[in-house]
């Protein structure tokens, strides 16, 4: 089973949705009482496969994690409801890769 | 709290803009001139729409107009800019009204400013009164209530 520790959240300038989707993360993660995971952001320049075990971005910019092992894709980058099922998805999850769309 | 970020006289309501370029112009204009950042930071959003597409329409309503911290920054500040008619970023792209400057000198010191516009935009989020806003101050009220909440 995939062990997720670290996630990271990534967008093209590492500034703006990036942080807003670190923040909401850290809030859903408080919701699911999932405990022991921390969230960070960056920009898509600064990213690597070995920066964290779940990579958390926007559609837009999904194609360019498309070789990362585990992803979860938001279409609403504001979205709780939507971050919250994503993430709860991703830690229920057996295989040790998923794309989660 | 988010008035150190955020200032009354950066939110500004206006009628219309030609283009989405206008809009980006528009959007910076308080903070150009301000001096918080330079026209190379504008010019560094045009070059990485470019190279992205309009990564900062985050919601239906609303965009957050920014580049990296690398290009022309001189301190962390927001802008509203209310539009009374809706631009377009894109040609299927949703009615944009609302938008937000940003400029950051790194990568932590807006996270009042994030954590009000998540509060604002997300789910259970309070758009109207912004888009209903009379006055700068409206607009501004909105951002101070939403950062204390």
């Amino acid at each position: 089973m995939a062990t997720i520790k670290k996630i990271m959240c990534c967008c093209g300038s590492g500034l703006g949705s990036s942080m807003m989707v670190q923040m909401n993360i850290e809030k859903a993660l408080k919701n699911l009482g999932i405990e022991g995971v921390t969230a960070e952001h960056t920009s898509l320049s600064e990213v690597t496969p070995k920066s964290a075990d779940l990579f958390v971005v926007g559609k837009d910019i999904a194609p360019q994690l498309a070789s990362y092992p585990r992803v979860v894709v938001l279409d609403k980058i504001m979205s709780m409801k939507e971050l919250t099922a994503k993430l709860e998805q991703a830690f229920a999850k057996t295989e040790d890769e998923f794309h989660i769309q | 709290m988010i008035d150190t970020i955020l200032k009354e006289k950066h939110c500004v309501i206006k009628d219309s803009v030609r283009d989405w370029k206008e809009a980006i112009h528009v959007a910076l204009e308080p903070l150009i001139q301000d001096g918080c950042c330079t026209e190379e930071y504008e010019k560094a959003v045009f070059k990485n729409t470019e190279e992205y597409g309009a990564y900062y329409v985050l919601t239906d309503d609303m965009a957050l107009i920014h580049a990296s911290n690398e290009a022309g920054v001189n301190d962390t500040q927001l802008a509203v800019t209310v539009l009374k008619k809706p631009v377009h970023f894109t040609e299927d792209g949703p009615d944009v009204r609302i938008l937000i400057a940003l400029c950051a000198k790194d990568s932590t010191s807006h996270m009042e400013g994030m954590m009000a516009i998540a509060n604002i935009f997300g789910d259970d989020g309070n758009v109207q009164p912004i888009l209903d806003a009379k006055s700068g101050k409206e607009i501004y009220d909105v951002f101070l209530n939403a950062s204390e909440s």
